[in-house]
This record gives C-alpha cells, sequence and structure tokens, in this order.
C-alpha cells in the first residue's frame, strides 16, 4: 500500500510489505502544517516529546446496528500493524486502551467479534502515532522527519442511537440501546451527547453493509438523515460553502463476503493478481462508482429503493471533496484452513455457528485477521486535519 | 419215642421236631431206663419260659418293668443283663435289594413293598416312572389279629414273641388267613418285597415271610429308601434341549432337539450346547424333551438369550433335569404341542447378505443430536434381534469443519462391523457450537463411495443440516464451501447404493430438492419415525416382528 504522502515514511524507515491493499488518494504533498507543539496540557495520555507534531481530531463513527463499527475500532491496531509500517495505533486513555485489549484478546485468543455496543461509552481516546516526512513551503524547501500524533476521539456508539423516530416522534432504539434521558437536573441525554460529538468532529467515518442494505430492518437511509439534521442543526452554519463541514469516509463493510466480493471482482474493485493463492487487493479508485452502483441496483439487479435515498443524502449534504469512498473488511479475507492461501470461491473470514445448547447464532474468526481498508480511511482523516491544520 | 402232640411249654408254637423250631426247647427225648427228675425239669423249663418271656421283653423295651405283668416271675439283674445281650435285630439293609429288583423292573412292571411295623402293615406300589411309590393298602395289627390284647403294651408283647400264653397256633393261623385275604386284591404276577421295621419280633417276621419271598429286616422309612435309590438310577431315555431349525437354502422352519443325556447316564451328568437368538429377541422357551415315539417334556424354562448363548444342564435322576445357565431362568409349564405350535413354517431369509451404511451427524442442538444417536443405536439393535449375522453395517459419525472458530482436525468417525454398536457409544459428545447451516455431509459421502460392483446397499443419513456447496452461499450469514471442495452429488452418486433413505431433524424447507436426493426412497421425520419404520423401508425388516417360541440351532 503506498500511504498518504502526509504519512509516509522516509527511504531508512522499514518499507511497507508486498501484498497490501493499494493507496488512499493522497492529500497535497506541501505541509501547510504549524509547527510542532506539545500535548495540551490536562489531556489523558503519556507525555509527549516536545517535537512532536501534535493533531487534535475529534472522529465519529457510526452506522446502523450491525454494521461493524466496533470491530472496525478494534482492528485498527492490526491494520496500523500490518499496513502502516511505522505508525502505531493504540489507546491514550483508560477506556480506549481497555477496548483495545479487550476487543483484541476477544479477536485473535477467543476468535469471537466483539460484543455489539448497547450503550454509549465514555469517550474514547486514541493515537495514531509515528514518523512521517514533512516538506515546508518555501524556496528553500526540504523533506525533514516529523514525529507525528494524531489525537482521535472517538465516541462508540450504538446503532440504535440514530434510529429514525416513528410517527409518534419518539426515538425507536434498536439493538439494545439504553441511551440515557436527561436528568432532572439538566444532565445531557445520550443522544445529545453523541450529537454533539459528531457535531464537533472534524471527522466522520460512516458504515455501511452492502449485504444487509436490502434488509427491511436496516434503514441506512433513516440513519444518516437522522444524524445528518442533528449535525446540521448544531454546525451547519460554521460550513464555508453549502454542506456540512465534516469529512465523511463512507466504508462499505465486509467486502470478504461472497457476494460483496464477487461484485468487486465485477467492478474491478478487487483483483487477485498477486498470484494463485494471494490474497486479492482492494482499491478505492472506483469506490465511489462501486457504491452508487451498489444503492441503485440489488445483487439481482432490482432498484433498491431506500439505499437511493441513502446515496443522494450523502451527495446533498456532504461536499464531493470532502468525501471520500472506501471498500473495507475489519477481519479480511478468509484463507483456506490447511494451507492459508486465499480461496476465491470461499472469501470470507467469518464462520457463522450456532449454540448446540442455546440456539444463538454468531460469527467466529476462523482465519487469521488482515483488515481491508480499515487504517485508510482513518489516515485519510487524520491527512485532512494535517492539511488544515488543526 | 412218643410224638410231641403238645404246643411248646416255652414258647406256644405248635409242636413239630423233638426240638421246639421257636424257642429250641427240647419237646422229645428217647426213652431212657430210669426214673426222671421232676424238679430238675421244672426248674429248667421255668427258666426256659423266663428267658424266652425276657428275650420278647427286651426287643419291646429297654427296661423289664413294661413288660412285668406278663413275665412268669420277676427277673433278676443278671438275667436282664443277659436277655439285653443277646438281643440282636437282625438288621438286613433293604436299600440293595430295592435298587437290585427296581434295576430290573421292566417298563410296565411293577413292585410290591410290604412294610410291617409295631403298628401293623403297608403296601406301597412302586414303578419304573413312579420311583417314589403310592401306598394301596393298610392293615393294622388290631384289625388283622382282633384276639391280640387291647392294651397296647401287652400287645406289643405278644407280637415281640411273648405268645407263650396267647394261644399262638391260632393267632399264626389267623394271621395266615388274614394276610392271604388282604393281599388277594393285590395286582397278580407283581413282584414282592417285605421289609420288617421291628427285626426280631415273632409276628412281624412271620407275617413278613409270609407275604413276600424277599425279605429284609430293618428300622427307616421307605421313601427315603427309594428317593435314594431313584437319585442314583441311570436315565432310560435319551433327551435333548428343543430348538427351531432353519433350512438354509429355501427357509423352512422345523423343530429339533439338540442332544442332551443318552439312555444309562447317570445322575449328576451335565452337558452344554450352544444355541442362538431368534429373529425378534424376543424371551424363548428352553424345553428339554425326551426322545421317544411319545415325547415327554421334562422341563421349561424362560430365558432372554444373546445372539449365541451357551446353555448347561445337569441330569439330576431319572427323566429329572435342571438348567444352570443362562443368566436369570424362569421355571415354567408348557406341553410339546404348546411350545412348537407357534414356530412359523418358513422364515424368510431374504436374497443374501445386506449393507447398511448409516452416516451420522454428530452435532447440532444438543437434545437433537443425541437423540439421533438414540435412533441409530435402536435401529442398531433391531437389526440384531431380527436379522441377526444378516447386515453388515458400516457407520460414519461427521462433525464440523470448524468449531468455535478452529478448524477440526479429525471429523469422521467410520466404524464397521461388530465392533460398530460398541464405536457408536462412544462417538464424541456434540461440539459446543455447530456451523449454522450446513454440515460436511459430502465428506461423509466421500468417505464411503465404491468403485467397481456392489452388493445390495443402504444409505442411511440421519442429519438435521444439508452438506456444503462447493461454492459459498450470497445470503446476508452464508454458509462456508467444503474446504475440501467435494461436490456432495458427485460423492452421493458414488456410494453404490441402491436404496437410498434419511432421518431428518425436522422438515427440509429450502433444502427440500436436497434432501429428495439424498433419501430419494424415503425421507423421515426424526420425531416421527421408528427404528422399525427405516428398518422396513430400508428392505432389511419385515413390516411385523417375526416371533419365534424357541431358540435357533444355528445362526441365520
Amino acid at each position: 500500500m503506498t500511504l498518504p504522502p502526509a504519512f509516509q515514511s522516509l527511504p531508512d524507515d522499514p518499507p511497507p510489505s508486498a501484498a497490501s491493499p493499494p493507496a488512499v488518494d493522497p492529500p497535497s504533498a506541501v505541509d501547510a502544517s504549524p509547527a510542532p507543539r506539545p500535548a495540551a496540557p490536562g489531556r489523558s495520555g503519556p507525555s509527549v516529546h516536545p517535537d512532536t507534531q501534535i493533531v487534535e481530531a475529534g472522529l465519529g463513527v457510526l452506522g446502523p446496528p450491525e454494521s461493524g463499527k466496533t470491530t472496525l475500532l478494534a482492528t485498527l491496531p492490526i491494520a496500523a500493524e500490518q499496513y502502516a509500517p511505522g505508525w502505531m495505533f493504540f489507546g491514550a486513555n483508560d477506556e480506549a486502551q481497555d477496548f483495545l485489549q479487550e476487543n483484541l484478546r476477544r479477536l485473535r485468543a477467543s476468535r469471537t467479534l466483539p460484543a455489539a455496543t448497547v450503550r454509549l461509552n465514555p469517550e474514547m481516546r486514541f493515537v495514531l502515532r509515528g514518523v512521517r516526512k514533512a516538506r515546508r513551503r518555501g524556496p528553500f524547501a526540504r523533506t525533514r522527519r516529523v514525529q507525528t500524533a494524531v489525537y482521535l476521539d472517538v465516541l462508540d456508539a450504538p446503532g440504535g442511537l440514530y434510529a429514525w423516530p416513528g410517527p409518534s416522534g419518539r426515538s425507536d432504539v434498536g439493538s439494545g440501546a439504553t441511551p440515557s434521558s436527561p436528568a432532572s437536573g439538566g444532565e445531557e441525554s445520550d443522544r445529545d451527547r453523541l450529537t454533539r460529538h459528531v457535531a464537533d468532529s472534524s471527522g466522520l467515518i460512516l458504515l455501511v453493509d452492502p449485504v444487509l442494505v436490502d434488509s427491511p430492518n436496516y434503514d441506512a437511509y433513516d440513519y444518516i438523515k437522522s444524524i445528518v439534521l442533528d449535525i446540521a442543526r448544531r454546525s451547519a452554519l460554521s460550513s464555508a460553502d453549502e454542506f456540512l463541514p465534516h469529512y465523511l469516509a463512507v466504508c462499505m463493510t465486509k467486502c470478504d463476503h461472497t457476494a460483496v466480493y464477487e461484485k468487486a471482482r465485477e467492478f474491478g474493485l478487487a483483483t487477485d493478481d498477486n498470484g494463485p493463492g494471494a490474497f486479492p487487493t482492494v482499491s478505492d479508485q472506483r469506490a465511489r462508482e462501486f457504491f452508487d452502483e451498489l444503492c441503485g441496483s440489488s445483487w439481482e439487479g432490482a432498484p433498491r429503493g431506500r439505499a437511493i435515498e441513502l446515496r443522494d443524502a450523502i451527495r446533498s449534504h456532504f461536499s464531493p471533496r470532502r468525501t471520500r469512498y472506501f471498500l473495507t473488511s475489519s477481519l479480511g479475507f478468509g484463507q483456506h484452513p490447511e494451507t492459508g492461501v486465499f480461496d476465491p470461491d470461499d472469501p470470507a473470514n467469518p464462520t457463522y455457528e450456532t449454540g448446540a445448547n442455546d440456539g444463538s447464532e454468531r460469527p467466529w474468526v476462523s482465519g487469521l485477521i488482515r483488515p481491508v481498508n480499515v487504517i485508510e480511511p482513518v489516515l485519510w482523516l487524520a491527512a485532512t486535519q494535517l492539511r488544515n491544520g488543526s | 419215642m412218643p410224638e410231641p402232640d403238645q404246643d411248646c411249654p416255652v414258647c406256644g408254637a405248635r409242636p413239630g421236631d423233638d426240638v421246639c423250631a421257636g424257642c429250641g426247647w427240647t419237646l422229645c427225648t428217647p426213652w431212657r431206663v430210669g426214673r426222671g427228675n421232676r424238679q430238675e425239669y421244672d426248674r429248667d423249663l421255668a427258666g426256659a419260659i423266663l428267658a424266652e418271656e425276657l428275650r420278647a421283653a427286651a426287643r419291646v423295651a429297654d427296661t423289664w418293668e413294661p413288660c412285668a405283668p406278663w413275665l412268669s416271675e420277676r427277673p433278676s439283674y443278671a438275667q436282664w443283663v443277659g436277655a439285653l445281650a443277646e438281643r440282636s435285630e437282625g438288621t438286613r439293609p433293604s436299600a440293595p435289594v430295592l435298587a437290585a429288583a427296581l434295576r430290573d423292573l421292566p417298563e410296565d412292571g411293577e413292585l410290591i413293598v410290604v412294610e410291617v411295623g409295631r403298628d401293623g402293615l403297608t403296601a406301597t406300589s412302586v414303578t419304573y416312572d413312579s420311583v417314589n411309590g403310592e401306598a394301596i393298602a393298610d392293615l393294622p395289627w388290631t384289625r388283622l389279629l382282633p384276639t391280640l390284647p387291647d392294651d397296647p403294651a401287652e400287645r406289643l408283647f405278644r407280637l415281640a414273641g411273648g405268645l407263650r400264653t396267647a394261644g399262638r397256633p391260632a393267632l399264626e393261623d389267623a394271621l395266615r388267613e388274614g394276610l392271604r385275604a388282604w393281599s388277594a386284591t393285590w395286582p397278580t404276577g407283581t413282584e414282592r418285597i417285605a421289609v420288617c421295621r421291628a427285626p426280631g419280633w415273632t409276628l412281624p417276621e412271620l407275617a413278613a415271610r409270609q407275604l413276600a419271598k424277599m425279605v429284609v429286616a430293618e428300622h427307616g422309612d421307605l421313601a427315603a429308601t427309594l428317593a435314594g435309590i431313584a437319585a442314583g438310577r441311570p436315565t432310560r431315555t435319551g433327551c435333548g434341549l428343543l430348538v427351531a431349525e432353519v433350512d438354509p437354502h429355501g427357509g423352512a422352519v422345523r423343530p429339533g432337539l439338540l442332544p442332551l443325556f443318552e439312555p444309562g447316564d447317570l445322575p449328576g451328568a451335565k452337558r452344554t450346547v450352544v444355541v442362538h437368538r431368534p429373529p425378534g429377541g424376543e424371551p424363548v422357551s428352553l424345553a428339554v424333551v425326551t426322545r421317544e415315539r411319545e415325547q415327554r417334556v421334562l422341563g421349561v424354562w424362560r430365558a432372554t438369550l444373546e445372539t449365541e448363548t451357551a446353555v448347561t444342564v445337569e441330569l439330576t435322576g431319572p427323566d429329572r433335569v435342571e438348567l444352570s445357565g443362562p443368566g436369570a431362568l424362569t421355571p415354567t409349564t408348557a406341553e410339546l404341542a404348546e411350545l412348537i405350535g407357534d414356530l412359523p413354517g418358513r422364515l424368510d431369509l431374504g436374497a443374501g447378505q445386506r449393507e447398511l451404511v448409516c452416516l451420522l451427524e454428530l452435532n447440532g442442538l444438543a437434545a437433537t443430536a443425541r437423540r439421533r444417536r438414540e435412533f441409530v443405536s435402536d435401529l442398531l439393535e433391531l437389526l440384531d434381534m431380527e436379522a441377526p449375522n444378516r447386515v453388515d453395517v458400516t457407520l460414519v459419525g461427521y462433525g464440523d469443519h470448524s468449531s468455535e472458530g478452529r478448524y477440526t482436525e479429525r471429523l469422521l468417525h467410520r466404524s464397521q462391523g461388530p465392533a460398530v454398536r460398541g464405536d457408536l457409544a462412544r462417538l464424541p459428545e456434540p461440539a459446543r457450537s455447530f456451523v449454522t447451516g450446513a454440515a460436511p455431509l459430502e465428506d461423509a459421502l466421500d468417505e464411503v463411495r465404491v468403485s467397481g460392483l456392489v452388493r445390495q446397499r443402504v444409505l442411511l443419513v440421519v442429519a438435521g443440516r444439508p452438506p456444503h456447496a462447493i461454492r459459498a452461499g450470497r445470503g446476508p450469514r452464508p454458509a462456508r464451501p467444503c474446504p475440501q471442495k467435494i461436490d456432495w452429488t458427485e460423492a452421493l452418486g458414488a456410494t453404490g447404493a441402491n436404496r437410498r433413505l434419511a432421518v431428518l431433524d425436522g422438515p427440509p424447507g429450502d433444502h427440500a430438492t436436497t434432501w429428495e436426493l439424498i433419501g430419494a426412497n424415503h425421507l423421515f421425520l426424526l420425531a416421527e419415525a421408528t427404528p422399525r419404520d427405516v428398518g422396513t423401508a430400508a428392505g432389511l425388516l419385515p413390516e411385523t416382528p417375526i416371533r419365534f417360541p424357541i431358540p435357533l440351532a444355528e445362526p441365520l
């Protein structure tokens, strides 16, 4: 993979791995970032080298229930290890560190997915830290190594918090979410807290499940519409153009699913030209077109109805210059259990199993975790912050 | 020399020779010159009389006092001790004589044993088949000789020999006449043996000699003596264990006997024979039957047999047997016609050996997975009972390609032949978690593929999930394909089965087409099917159970 120029390592740093997903479209390579500044006093986390460039970024991870938000967050460290050499992703506060440790243990040791988020947890603060090359403007511009730490304040929200209110106007919360209500003393409700966080964030990651988008109970359009209205109420006036000010990474998840993978192959997004048994590469070059195709027709070619509205809602509220599309998979492609190679007839990683005693169904991680386009949306959003000098 | 013409003055016996045959007193001497010594004669006579009386008294009791009223004088201690010392029972054992007589008794012969005792006489009829005997006549002394004293003690004294003053000749005449009349009603031509139960007593000994040529004398009990003789007699007829013989070619069924004992075998002999459980598995009757024209049942026991059972029979007497194996036996009674009346005339042996290939899905919801195993176990048990050694069984239990995300190294468990039932019980327990939507039935089908010609083969699948496809599904949560890329349709065709059945956890639903191909001949639901339903549909069992009342001589 080719990292954004803002995140590219210098020549003496370890090279990137060979079979890795293609690059994120790089923002401008000119570094207009301010001089490094120390970490803000009073924030939790380890002490920071005084030469480290600090970038603060609020990041909202949004998506309807079961779209994979928590799993995506939990696999970010793995993705950073595998595809962003020289960069580390870790927790900067207790909540974030506990989150990563617990869920990495579940994924790798127990082979289970993170539990569904059922309540609005405290804000987690993550750090994406590494050394990047920076080049200043000017006649004597030169490339230099800049220690950079991108702080990401993340609120992992249960998908049901943004369910579209019914005809009665009440919020019907799904996925077992139990939002708090304002206390008599004026305490903020969960939805309000989430809205404030999302509105104040500079970047948003929106997860859309291409497999479930046809399901009658999965209404991503209502979801995004509800978010947009809340955000607009708080932040639309601060935008310099007719769109919301946010950078939006639209992530179409589960690209390892057979139907999604085959569609992506037809579209040229997934290519397995790395040799027999090698994992396919998934590009985001035509991801936007793929998203349009996805919303335009079902797997069988029928119009998806509300999925088109989803596409239109995104287009009408988020600037195309500030919107990127990614085809992702938090767990990555599966491998043959004996040979360990990729099998195009069986691209999925999770195996769905049923409990013998209670009949409950759940996915299990059956192969190695090799996230696809998981760190890339985060890197892109972080690069936008660097470019904008936040 | 004058002839004796008076009864003996000592014992009262009728005169005969010069010396009394009863007591030895000289009744008559040759003429001699000179005068006789009367006093000496009287003294000798008195002594002889007392001695004779004491001999009788000593036979009655160990003291002379009970007989004192009838003694001519009071005896001295020495005289009494002398009388006791002379007392000899004169026992002559009856067992050898009776045993010899019974051994030589013809089949339709009869022996009459007469016991003569202190109270009277008893006649018992003994035959070869009724060794215990049956009393046919009874005669107390008081009826035979009414002139005997009423007093019991005096009567015993007279019977024992105190007859000097009892009119002995008349008594003996009455005895002979009475016994002749009493025995006149007995079967003629029968052998007789007399047992004197009062050895040495004058009248009982006389009566015994009157009734039979062969006389023995001893105390004892005739029934006990005869039982002891019977216990040691050899058996007269051979016998065998009743079994069913099946013609291996046509299936005709007929009763037969497995040889046990031969004529002349002595009590205590044991024989062990091996019988085989018949179809049906019901308890059977183990019957010992004689080998003669008019067969008799010597004993019947009910037992539940194993596939092959050793039965041990002991000869405990003539026409008496006991079974000492196998296991729990329940004595019962039955006639021969009743035992063989329920035998089928013919047993359908089918068209030779058949093969059952059973593929059993091991995983699933725990209770259902266990129910599948129980069903297969019950089916195998039924086949074992009703078609023993007729069906070769191959069992393949299959798990999942993975469980809890981890690849399963060994998912197939194969067993064949007689070990199948035991191996079924040792199959792995259902996994805690199983792949949703598909199971490696394709691997199990591939495991039992054959090449070339096969004999009659029945394929039975007991499962809940369909096989994996070659490619992954496209639904929201698709089942993964088979890692080995086994095409289940091709593997199904290669099983060589000419009959295919399936027992499913529930209705096939969306996989109806798949299951209708796998269970082309019949689809069953686990909750509704019975092992007999499946066995019948498979062509392995008849629709109704076969009932066999007795064991088989040979395995089918």
